[in-house]
């Protein structure tokens, strides 16, 4: 169906529906006045309650300011809308989550603050979203600091999860080893920046690692990164700590290297078959871009690579942030945590290549699938197991007893929107 | 390792570090916009100040790489008291080696070789906006003594 045709049938793609029993008017004075005023005395008294006594424990918002939407650029916060609208679905759908799309007009990290902080007291989370970097960094850092409940960028922390999920597990099959590896990080946007970031906490070599952009590999003493170090401090602490080898040239960086995690412009064409021939032995090639990517999986083979990922799902081993952001907000809302760390970030990743693992990895199969479901309650366990050992939980339950409330909350949003589906709208 | 006096034969180097230098504080205030020459000036100038005996140029080098550079000059300042004074009038540190304490040690040796030459007071000028530099110099024992503010005039036309 043409898209515009089916959301004007449907009038966009969410709503709120009342979860509670309605049997008659006398329902009324509980679920509202004058009952509800001692749900908010209690509150009152201990503002943790409002995690237990309203729907704050599964309710975030889907925070853009519409500055990158897509591929679509600054569009605007009406017409991120739609965009996160269905973002907001998919969180119900694959991890159970009351996702309220927000698009906002806000125009630096102060208006984020001040929209985020004057919302915090009715949510339980944030998934900001489409916004332009390095703006999204800056947000990312203050509302973490800022707030009492978890924050998380999914362009960063989600596809970065994603990617390194899908590099443990190329590396086994690889016999290669994370300590001494070469890795070349395509693209330095939200993504691949994050991507470094969750890299080095698994134990991957920083200095082995090197970032491209448009001007070539990122290293220490390009003449740009002056400026870097007063417009994008994320990328300067990159510049002068990755690439150690000095390389200047794309065909230097990709010499000897590893694998490859691209995650920049769509292609095909923006990697040249003889960059990943210059690779190592068993090179591992991530070609993220959508709708197509950096260089097409036949192409990549070609060349010599051993593992080819994409983004897409009509190819083998997708690497797709939907893989991550559904469990870990699953995990971070089940144990009430008040953050999402990055070394969070990291368990949802070991969690997702565990899975495929026990499954039995192949080339074509180094990470779980989008339709094997069960691997967000996975996710969701070994994020709030962690929110629970560093501290930020506030539910404290033990790994299986966050396994299962993930099993059932999420398997309670699939069989809700199947009846809704068989009702028809 | 060393800081050394630099010589004619780093000429190069300088001119290299000291243009990144003007490049960047032409990023804080487009009244500090950069001539597209601005490597050759650079060049013009630090071969014929390499000569001079009132400018101090320093480097620090390792294994053979300049890695920062600084250069200093003696001015007199005859309505105040001290009259000598040393004048930071270009200083860069190759981001590979920014915060490292590498700038603080090089502070501190000129700080020392101005002792010996009977100089007591330091100065140094940069952007308003390079907060980062206004941090180093305050961290090393620098205070804000001057301002300077400028605006662009249009010569002899009257603003409307």
């Amino acid at each position: 169906m043409d898209p515009i045709e089916f959301s004007r049938k449907y009038g966009g793609k969410i709503q709120i529906e009342p979860k509670v029993p309605i049997r008659s008017y006398d329902d009324f004075a509980v679920i509202y006045t004058p009952g509800v005023a001692k749900v908010s005395e209690a509150i009152s008294a201990n503002k943790d309650l409002s995690f237990e006594l309203t729907s704050r424990w599964n309710t975030i918002v889907v925070l853009t300011n519409g500055t990158r939407v897509l591929g679509l650029g600054n569009i605007g916060p009406e017409a991120a809308l739609p965009v996160m609208e269905g973002k907001a679905l998919l969180f119900k759908y694959l991890g159970g989550v009351d996702a309220f799309p927000l698009p906002v007009r806000a125009k630096d990290v102060n208006d984020f603050k001040a929209i985020a902080k004057a919302i915090e007291p009715a949510i339980g989370g944030i998934n900001l979203e489409d916004t332009e970097s390095p703006l999204c960094f800056e947000v990312l850092e203050e509302l973490r600091k800022e707030l009492e409940i978890p924050v998380w960028h999914d362009d960063q922390l989600g596809t970065a999860a994603a990617s390194l999920a899908g590099l443990i597990n190329a590396f086994k099959l690889a016999e290669k080893d994370i300590k001494t590896a070469k890795v070349v990080l395509f693209g330095a946007g939200a993504a691949n920046i994050a991507t470094a970031k969750l890299l080095e906490i698994y134990g991957f070599d920083k200095s082995k690692i090197i970032l491209i952009d448009s001007k070539g590999p990122l290293y220490a003493d390009r003449s740009d990164v002056d400026k870097l170090m007063f417009t994008n401090k994320w990328k300067y602490e990159l510049a002068v700590t990755t690439n150690k080898e000095g390389a200047t040239t794309v065909e230097k960086a990709f010499e000897g290297a590893d694998a490859v995690v691209a995650a920049s412009t769509p292609g095909p064409g923006v990697i040249k078959p003889e960059w990943i021939s210059k690779m190592a032995s068993r090179a591992i090639v991530f070609a993220l871009a959508n709708p197509d990517p950096e260089i097409m999986p036949e192409e990549a083979y070609q060349a010599g690579a051993f593992i080819v990922a994409t983004g897409r799902s009509d190819f083998p081993n997708q690497i797709n942030n939907s893989l991550v952001f559904p469990g870990v907000f699953r995990g971070v809302l089940d144990s009430r945590s008040k953050h999402i760390s990055d070394t969070m970030a990291v368990e949802a990743a070991k969690a997702l290549a565990a899975y495929a693992e026990r499954k039995g990895l192949r080339r074509d199969y180094i990470a779980p699938r989008m339709d094997e479901w069960e691997v967000f309650y996975y996710v969701a366990a070994a994020v709030a197991t962690k929110a629970k050992e560093e501290g930020y939980a506030r539910l404290r339950l033990s790994y299986d007893e966050y396994l299962d409330l993930a099993k059932k909350r999420i398997l309670k949003a699939r069989s809700e929107i199947k009846a809704v589906t068989e009702i028809g709208y | 390792m060393a800081i050394r006096r630099a010589t004619p034969s780093d000429l190069e180097t300088l001119t290299e570090l000291f243009s990144r230098m003007y490049m960047l504080n032409s990023e804080f205030d487009p009244l500090l916009k950069v001539p597209d020459d601005i490597k050759e000036r650079v060049r013009d100038v630090m071969a014929k100040e390499l000569e001079n005996k009132s400018k101090l140029i320093y480097v620090y080098e390792e294994s053979g790489y300049i890695y920062a550079a600084i250069k200093i000059s003696l001015d007199d300042r005859i309505f105040y008291e001290p009259n000598k004074v040393a004048r930071i009038e270009e200083f860069y540190v190759r981001p590979s080696r920014r915060r490292s304490g590498l700038g603080r040690l090089i502070i501190k040796y000129v700080e020392e070789e101005l002792g010996k030459m009977g100089i007591t007071m330091l100065v140094a000028r940069f952007p308003s906006k390079n907060l980062i530099a206004s941090s180093f110099y305050t961290k090393n024992g620098f205070r804000e003594i001057h301002s300077e503010y400028a605006k662009m005039i249009s010569a002899g036309v009257e603003e409307q």
